[in-house]
């Protein structure tokens, strides 16, 4: 016991102790074991607050780093409605206005035409799904998008949502926005749409 | 498509993850952002080639690869001011690392006593010094070292970190 004391003062305040110090209490295996299991600790209240967070479907906001001004900066215009978001977003790279609109396209040019260039979503667009099984909504997706749909985990297609899907949005977007959901893991890869 | 219309993809597809990944492994906001926007600008420079199985895994362990990179190059006492793990295993923080991890505070948080989970919470979570802890719960900062060390006894009794 006076020995995890020990580690907890120490961690509270490494600058106080010598390197020396610290590589003996830290090359106790046993003191290193408590300390990972401390580092873990941190990590999954983290991990909590990002799943907290995603759950909320708070609107995304990027920070950009430095070097993100040199590959992308993207402006993200979200309206929310009812407790639900959903986002069209406009994407330039290397700070060229070029329309994306072309190159953002998954599946059908013809039915995502105009998508990104939209400020504002066409209440007409708006499918909304009530409590619906996430295979209704991805069924709907895969025949609108003509994509494929694979269920890696079949207790995942039985997942209820209340949820509303811009139809004019990019499949990709879509699924980012159904991957806001809590117990929702989909990906798009090679036109499939995997359910994880 | 495009490489640069797939980097795009990529971009707004994977960053928000790998951002996370980041910022667990490296415990800064600054250093993370440098992290995953080291991995875009590579792909954007051609250095790095995403293949066409499972982009976002590649993606995933590229970030996680390059977070470790800059660990290993910390000191032992940049490592413990940012309670970074002392762990080389390339493993560190994959999907698998991160569910036990969640799990473990579920754990926590199921089997704990309500003060020592408190405890806990405000440390781990909240990252409040340990007087900061007695004065907020009315109690020692010997009672907040007592609770802190049943809880990673019992913690230690369920999980083995160092034996992953």
């Amino acid at each position: 016991m006076k020995d995890i004391e020990q580690l907890l003062k120490m961690l509270e305040r490494p600058q106080d102790y010598t390197d020396e110090e610290l590589q003996k209490l830290m090359s106790d295996p046993e003191m290193r074991e408590y300390y990972e299991l401390m580092v873990s600790a941190e990590a999954g209240f983290a991990l909590r607050k990002d799943e907290a967070t995603k759950a909320e479907k708070r609107p995304m906001i990027l920070s950009l780093g430095n070097r993100f001004m040199r590959i992308a900066a993207m402006f993200i215009g979200v309206l929310m409605l009812s407790g639900i978001a959903f986002a069209a977003y406009r994407l330039v790279v290397g700070g060229d206005p070029e329309s994306p609109t072309q190159e953002m396209r998954t599946a059908n040019p013809t039915q995502q035409a105009g998508t990104l260039q939209q400020a504002q979503t066409d209440p007409n667009s708006i499918r909304t799904f009530e409590n619906a099984e996430l295979q209704q909504i991805l069924q709907e997706l895969s025949d609108y998008y003509h994509v494929g749909v694979e269920y890696r985990n079949e207790q995942s297609r039985h997942i209820r949502l209340y949820t509303k899907w811009d139809t004019t949005a990019p499949l990709q977007q879509i699924i980012e926005l159904l991957n806001g959901f809590e117990k929702v893991s989909v990906r798009l890869i090679d036109n499939q749409i995997i359910a994880e | 498509m495009t490489g640069k219309t797939i980097i795009e993809q990529l971009f707004i597809g994977c960053r928000q993850r790998m951002l996370a990944v980041a910022r667990l492994m490296l415990k800064n906001d600054d250093d993370a952002n440098d992290a995953v926007s080291d991995v875009f600008f590579k792909l954007t420079e051609g250095s790095l080639r995403v293949p066409a199985d499972h982009p976002e895994n590649y993606l995933m362990a590229t970030v996680r690869n390059l977070c470790l990179d800059r660990i290993r190059l910390m000191t032992l006492h940049e490592r413990l001011e940012r309670r970074i793990t002392l762990s080389d295993n390339d493993q560190a923080y994959g999907e698998s690392e991160r569910e036990r991890i969640a799990e473990m505070i579920d754990y926590a948080e199921r089997t704990f006593s309500k003060q020592t989970w408190r405890v806990f919470q405000l440390r781990f979570d909240e990252g409040l010094l340990y007087r900061e802890i007695a004065e907020r719960l009315g109690i020692s900062e010997v009672a907040v070292y007592k609770h802190l060390a049943e809880a990673l006894k019992k913690l230690k009794e369920k999980y083995n970190p160092t034996r992953r």
